[in-house]
């Protein structure tokens, strides 16, 4: 038996987060870490998600726990769900350690990584798990 | 007639004597005839014996022969015969007479010779004998007793009635003449001496010792005979070896003696000191088991003594009446004081009941004895106990109170007197609602007790309570209903003060709450290090491997850029752990209340924030001043951070106008308000905007902070047990209410 993978062109990642910071450390990482096409869209808040879910096909969104306006995680991933969006989404945090972390699953997200994890090995591994679902398997 | 001889052995013997023909004719009489029976030869001779002295029985035309043969052979006890003698001038009398047989005299006629025996002593003590024994007879069968007499060779001699009744078994072996023990075995065969037993030996053995004491008796024995009945055998030997043994029927005595034995049995088993005293000798008759052991004696021992020997310096005369007394009310118990003596010579006081028999003629005395020593120790022990108790209750730190079940007071200790300020006497009798000052507590009381039951009779509840120096201080009662026979009978109330400890109690919640503060602040300040400031560490790391990567590639075009970014960082760093230090110095510092005015610390505070103030251009107004107990230091940088924070915030065209006011709106709880015109809070983010590092406003180009202010005026206000909250009401800016108890 043997498989073929058809990759997919670019892969386009929206990232949340109320730190402009953030933006440029996000870029630097994707860009050394990732081989194939990526795109990074950065926006400060959730608002400015959903638009850009409204437009654009994102296949990945790596969002920031603690938003400016937004408590956190439990509140903000609803609300990109609530876009019909079903790809996974990532949330990023300076600290995991609080318990409701645990339940992340229960809230809608797929996975939960601290910022200071983040490098390019990270982002690299977290692409290729989660942002190519919609790579295609086929039998011989 | 006679030869010489004869005749002079006939005239010499000293009995009367008679010459007496064959046809009973007397043809010679002696001197003693003559002398003694004063008769004439002359007037005898030729007289018929019998006729002169009529023989017993004898017919008159009998033959002198033939009247003594039948009279010999009707007497089988005697071959004498017996005469009647009766002369004139003598006292007549029975006599024995001896006759000869007939003999041929000298003249040729057959001729029997007479003899008197005597004169009538014999026959007269004889009768004598017959009536002594006639009467003795009658005597004997008179009365109920088995009386009998064996002679030396143990052979019955007189028996009565009586003495078959004893042993009718018997009856049928008891003839004059057999032996005792001949009688013994007759009735040992009938069975009739139960106590002998059923087998030979035993019966062998019964008979023996029987025998030994037939023969030596020491002591009256009892037998127990078949048919239940005891008798009671007294026996002597006479000096002559005769054996006299009179038998009693005592069966009734005996069932009396062991109704008497299980009487001793009983109240050997009465705990209280029993004992029956003789009336005549006042000699102690019977001790139960307590009342040896009260006086020290043995049952042997105390029936040697009187009630003189037991009764400590008694009176004879006393003790004699008080006996008099019993006996004339006998049948009720009478009473007495005494002491009595014990055996080793002390004392013990008592009361004696006694109580003579019913009877006419009375013989003894119940009395009964309570040992007063024991019960004066327990009196004693109890009062002892009383006292303690009292002083235990007197001492305890509670009120307690006895009360009818309308709550009139008959009981109140000393320090609930004293907590109003009066005395017992005055207290008693008195409802104690009525030391209540509300209708509410009063009502609350009266609910209470009503809802009391023999299933639930506790109830424990607070009230607030005004002693009598005019402080309110705080009761915890416990009322319990005690019930008699069923029914209600009083209220018990304790209460015990609790104010002291309610403040300790609050003190000890206030201490908590603190602690729970420092708490949630190491847990915030752990979290806030983790995420706050690992943050811009996390940035300045980054761009520096940017840098680097930069600087290795020899591309320079951003580095203005990363290097300006690393600074913001830093610079964020410095700010926080500035706030933070200042956070921890500040919310959690103890709080030390004094009294002040809060125009004091405004125009503290205008004077800190001067600079600000003058720059923006606020305005601050204090509406009403207001005497404050708090911790001054922290209260001004409460109110501190509001106006500074009302000044950062204020519109772009218009400078704050600060309103600060002061109302007490609870009891002890003084609210104060800081209302200003400035750009003001969404009402969604009331409760974030109080988190420590929380900004609604990241542009700090215009709005500068670290956002510790507003948390820092919360955890002061909690530090005073107060809130601090936005009223979220207030649309003409923000407005602040500041709520603390002073």
């Amino acid at each position: 038996m043997s498989s073929a993978i058809e990759e997919v062109e670019t892969i386009t990642i929206l990232f949340v987060d109320d730190n402009p910071d953030e933006f440029v450390l996000m870029e630097w990482l994707v860009k050394g870490g990732v081989d194939q096409n990526t795109e990074l869209v950065c926006v400060t808040d959730i608002e400015s998600a959903c638009k850009v879910l409204d437009e654009k096909d994102i296949s990945m969104i790596l969002l920031d726990n603690k938003l400016h306006l937004n408590d956190d995680f439990r509140t903000s991933v609803p609300v990109l769900r609530s876009k019909a969006f079903t790809g996974p989404i990532g949330i990023v945090s300076s600290s995991i350690e609080p318990e409701y972390f645990q339940e992340f699953e229960q809230y809608g997200a797929d996975f939960r990584i601290g910022k200071n994890e983040l490098d390019r090995n990270a982002i690299g591994f977290i692409i290729d798990e989660f942002a190519k679902k919609d790579t295609k398997l086929s039998d011989d | 007639m006679l030869d010489e001889i004869s005749l002079a052995f006939f005239n010499s013997t000293p009995n009367p004597g008679f010459l007496v023909n064959e046809d009973g004719t007397i043809s010679l009489i002696n001197s003693a005839a003559c002398s003694k029976l004063q008769l004439k030869e002359d007037d005898t001779i030729g007289i018929l014996f019998h006729k002169l002295f009529p023989v017993v029985a004898a017919q008159n035309n009998e033959k002198f022969e033939a009247i003594t043969g039948v009279l010999v052979e009707k007497d089988p006890c005697s071959d004498k015969l017996r005469i009647l003698v009766s002369l004139p001038g003598l006292p007549s009398f029975r006599t024995q007479i001896t006759k000869s047989d007939p003999q041929i005299c000298r003249d040729g006629v057959k001729r029997s010779i007479v003899y008197m025996n005597d004169h009538g002593q014999v026959e007269k003590l004889k009768d004598s004998y017959e009536n002594s024994l006639t009467l003795l007879n009658a005597a004997l069968s008179a009365i109920p007793e088995g009386f009998a007499i064996y002679d030396e060779e143990d052979r019955l001699q007189v028996f009565n009635q009586g003495y078959m009744d004893v042993y009718p078994d018997s009856v049928d072996a008891m003839k004059i003449g057999t032996r005792f023990e001949d009688i013994l075995k007759y009735g040992l065969e009938q069975g009739q001496y139960e106590e002998a037993g059923f087998t030979e030996e035993s019966r062998a053995a019964w008979l023996k010792e029987r025998l030994k004491n037939h023969f030596n008796p020491t002591a009256p024995l009892v037998q127990h005979l078949k048919d239940g009945r005891y008798i009671r055998v007294d026996e002597r030997v006479l000096d002559d070896g005769h054996i006299v043994g009179i038998r009693s029927n005592i069966t009734e005595l005996m069932e009396t003696k062991s109704l008497a034995e299980s009487l001793g049995d009983a109240l050997d088993n009465i705990a209280a000191p029993v004992a029956f005293i003789d009336i005549e000798t006042q000699r102690i008759l019977y001790g139960n088991t307590a009342f040896l052991n009260n006086l020290q004696y043995t049952p042997d021992e105390i029936t040697q003594l009187t009630l003189m020997d037991i009764n400590h310096n008694a009176n004879p005369e006393k003790i004699s009446e008080f006996i008099d007394k019993i006996i004339e009310n006998r049948g009720v118990v009478q009473q007495s004081r005494s002491q009595h003596v014990r055996k080793d010579g002390t004392v013990y006081p008592c009361v004696v009941n006694s109580i003579c028999e019913n009877g006419d003629n009375p013989k003894r005395i119940l009395v009964f004895v309570e040992d007063e020593s024991i019960e004066r120790e327990i009196r004693e022990e109890l009062d002892y106990r009383r006292v303690q108790q009292e002083t235990f209750i007197e001492n305890l730190p509670v009120f307690i109170i006895r009360s009818d079940l309308d709550t009139t007071i008959h009981f109140a200790n000393e320090l609930y007197c004293d907590f109003f300020g009066v005395s017992l006497a005055d207290i008693i009798g008195v409802k104690f609602t009525e030391f209540i000052h509300t209708e509410e507590i009063i009502q609350n009381l009266k609910n209470c007790l009503a809802s009391l039951t023999m299933e639930s009779p506790v109830r424990t509840y607070e009230q607030e309570m005004l002693s009598s120096d005019g402080i309110f201080r705080t009761v915890l009662w416990t009322n319990r209903l005690v019930f008699k026979d069923g029914e209600p009978h009083e209220v018990v109330s304790v209460g015990r003060d609790i104010t002291d400890s309610k403040l300790a109690k609050a003190q000890i919640e206030e201490q908590a709450h603190a602690l729970t503060l420092r708490n949630q602040a190491l847990e915030q300040f752990a979290g806030i290090v983790s995420h706050d400031l690992r943050s811009p560490l996390r940035h300045i790391r980054l761009f520096g491997e940017m840098l680097m990567e930069e600087h290795e590639s020899g591309n320079s075009e951003n580095f203005g850029d990363y290097i300006s970014r690393i600074r913001s960082s830093i610079l964020r760093m410095e700010s926080l752990i500035s706030s933070l230090l200042e956070f921890s110095q500040v919310a959690y510092k103890q709080v030390n209340r004094s009294r002040f005015v809060l125009s004091t610390a405004i125009d503290e505070v205008k004077e800190n924030l001067a600079q600000n103030i003058e720059q923006s251009g606020a305005v601050i107004k204090l509406q009403n001043d207001f005497d404050l107990n708090l911790d001054y230091v922290l209260f001004v940088r409460l109110m501190q951070n509001l106006i500074d924070n009302a000044i950062k915030y204020q519109k772009d065209d218009q400078p704050a106008q600060i309103q600060i006011s002061a109302d007490q709106t609870e009891k002890n709880i003084v609210c104060i308000t800081v209302a200003d015109n400035g750009i003001g809070i969404a009402s969604e983010q009331a409760s974030r905007i109080f988190n420590v590092f929380q900004r609604l406003h990241v542009d700090e180009k215009k709005y500068k902070g670290t956002g510790i202010g507003l948390a820092l005026a919360k955890r002061i206000a909690e530090g005073h047990n107060g809130t601090l909250s936005l009223d979220t009401d207030y649309k003409d800016g923000s407005k602040f209410v500041l709520k603390v108890p002073i």
